[in-house]
Formats: C-alpha cells, structure tokens, sequence
C-alpha cells in the first residue's frame, strides 16, 4: 500500500504514547498538528482561540490515549480529528450562541468548504450548522422551520454525496 | 441488512465527521462486530480524509508545540511533598469573630510582664518602708517614755 509510508505506524505510536514517551508525543504533534490546527481553525474562525483549542486537544489526547485503543476506533487520526472537531465546536459555541443561524464566512478552500460550496443553499446551512457549529438534528430543525426527519433525510442525502466527493 | 446499502448510506462518512447521532453511531458498532469488513471501509473514509488533511494542513505559530508541552508535562509532574511549598498556603483567619476576643501585637506580652514585675518590686518596697517606718515610730514612741520617766524620776 501506498499510503503506509506516509503514515507513521499508528500501533507502535499508540504503544508509546500509552506509556507516555515523550518522543512518541512529539512525533504525534509534528505529523498531526498542524492538519487538527486546520481543521480547529475552520470551526473556531480565530487563530487565537485556535491555538487554545489545539492545546486543550492534545492535553485531552495524550491523557486518554488508552481510550482510542479501547474504544475500536479505527484509525488514530479519526480518532484525533473527531476529538479536534469536537473541542473546537464547544469552544465555537461561547462565540456566537447569540446568532446561530448565521453562516460564517469561510474563505479558505479546505476539503469540506470545497465539497458544501457544491451544495444547495438549504443542505449548505444544514451541513454547516451539524458540522461547524454541532447542533442536534433538532435544533437545526427548530431554526430552519422544518421537520427533524426532513433534517435527517437531507443530511443523509449530504452524507451520500459527500462520499462520491471523496471517492472523486 | 444489506452491508452494501448501509455502506452507500453515507452513515459513515457522518460517523468519521462526528455528525452522527448516538443512535447511528451505536447500530455502527452494531453492524461493525457483525461484518468486521466494516472497519475496513471506515478506515479507508478516515485515511482519505486525513490525507487530504495533511495536504491541507495548516502551520500553529512554533511557539504553540513549547507551550503544548509546557502544559503537559506540568500536568504529568508529581506535586511536592507537603512541607516545602508553605508560599503556596493562603492563611485563612479561623479565629472566632464573636467580639469577645481581641488581637493584639506581642509587644504588649512583654509589657505586661514588666509591668506585673514593677508592681511586685512597687509592692515589695511598700511593705519594706511601711515596717521601717512602723520600726521608727515604735523607736520615737520609746523615746518619748524614756525621756518622760526620766522627767518624771528627776522631778521626785
């Protein structure tokens, strides 16, 4: 496979990292990083609170390490990426819970930008409010005016399309 | 169900991107310990993400990994034995504020105690001039009787 020497051998490093080896830690920083900082700074929108997250990230990461090996997740950088996503909607929250029907402007051309600039306007909003801001089905729901199912059914629809966009 | 379907659903790309709900991601599990072919097809969503990611990566300011480590090596230090970090103690005032006790600056121990020896040396002296002077006025009381009988003797 091509893709193994990108990769840095995810058991040896979660090995290491549960036995809290500092060098394991600094490779696991160096390689993924900078990819959780991007995808933190598309959530956050602020290279400052950026910076916090990705800190509070890999504070969290190293701590519970163990969980990713017993949890069955599969490979080490979803488990990275959704702890990263998730730390920075929490801190996202705090900075617009007064509007969260607002879309915020993203300019750069990352992978998920690039895929819902393709989209209709209505399963746009509804990406960007289940991804960026982390809302439940629900309250998507309530602030678009529409049906939770009919949520869900375009989210699902979104999801199909999403993975044709990856396979492209 | 049909594994090919539930593929195609698109319920994985929505697990590898944290939107899914906790019902979808359990009947994930689910499905994932029926048909181990699974974790296959969601590693393979996970690795095009993250090689997209990589490319896409975005550099924190250099300062970032020293402060990142900084904390979490902070986090792992074993904290001091008690006894050496009295600085760290904040004094907290116990004392009962019930207005009948005073707090008063220790100067005054030691003028109290001078003051407690002066009045015992005070008293001391009293009672020394009080016996002497006792003393004089039996002498002089003595005298006067002397001088009267030899008065009244040279008189006869």
């Amino acid at each position: 496979m091509q893709q193994t020497a990108v990769h840095i051998d995810e058991f040896i490093i979660t090995e290491r990292l549960i036995a809290g080896d500092p060098g394991a830690q600094e490779l696991v920083y160096d390689h993924y990083g900078p990819a959780l900082y991007s995808i933190i700074l598309q959530v956050v929108g602020d290279t400052r609170k950026a910076e916090e997250v990705l800190t509070k990230t890999f504070v969290k990461v190293f701590k519970n390490i163990h969980n990713y090996k017993e949890s069955g997740n599969t490979t080490l950088f979803g488990w990275l990426m959704r702890m990263a996503r998730e730390m920075a909607v929490l801190e996202a929250v705090y900075k617009d819970e007064n509007e969260p029907g607002t879309e915020m402007v993203r300019p750069d051309s990352s992978l998920l930008q690039r895929f819902s600039n393709k989209l209709p306007a209505q399963r746009r909003t509804i990406f960007h409010l289940c991804y960026y801001k982390g809302l439940p089905k629900e309250a998507v729901a309530r602030i678009l005016g529409i049906q939770p199912e009919e949520v869900m059914s375009q989210l699902r629809e979104t999801m199909v399309e999403f993975r044709k966009f990856l396979g492209e | 169900m049909d594994l090919n379907h539930y593929i195609q659903s698109g319920i994985i790309e929505s697990y590898v991107l944290g939107i899914a709900t906790a019902s979808e991601v359990e009947e994930l599990h689910h499905m994932r310990r029926i048909y181990p072919a699974l974790n296959l097809e969601i590693m393979a969503v996970e690795r095009r993400i993250e090689r997209t990611a990589l490319k896409e990566a975005v550099l924190p300011s250099p300062y970032l990994k020293e402060r990142i480590f900084q904390r979490i090596n902070w986090r792992d230090e074993i904290p001091p034995p008690p006894g050496d970090d009295h600085s760290r103690y904040t004094f907290i005032n116990i004392q009962s504020k019930d207005g009948q006790h005073i707090t008063v600056h220790r100067w005054w121990r030691l003028f109290f105690i001078i003051t407690f020896l002066l009045s015992k040396v005070c008293l001391f002296f009293a009672i020394y001039y009080f016996l002497k002077y006792q003393q004089a006025q039996e002498k002089k009381e003595e005298e006067k009787q002397r001088l009267h009988t030899e008065q009244v003797s040279s008189l006869k």
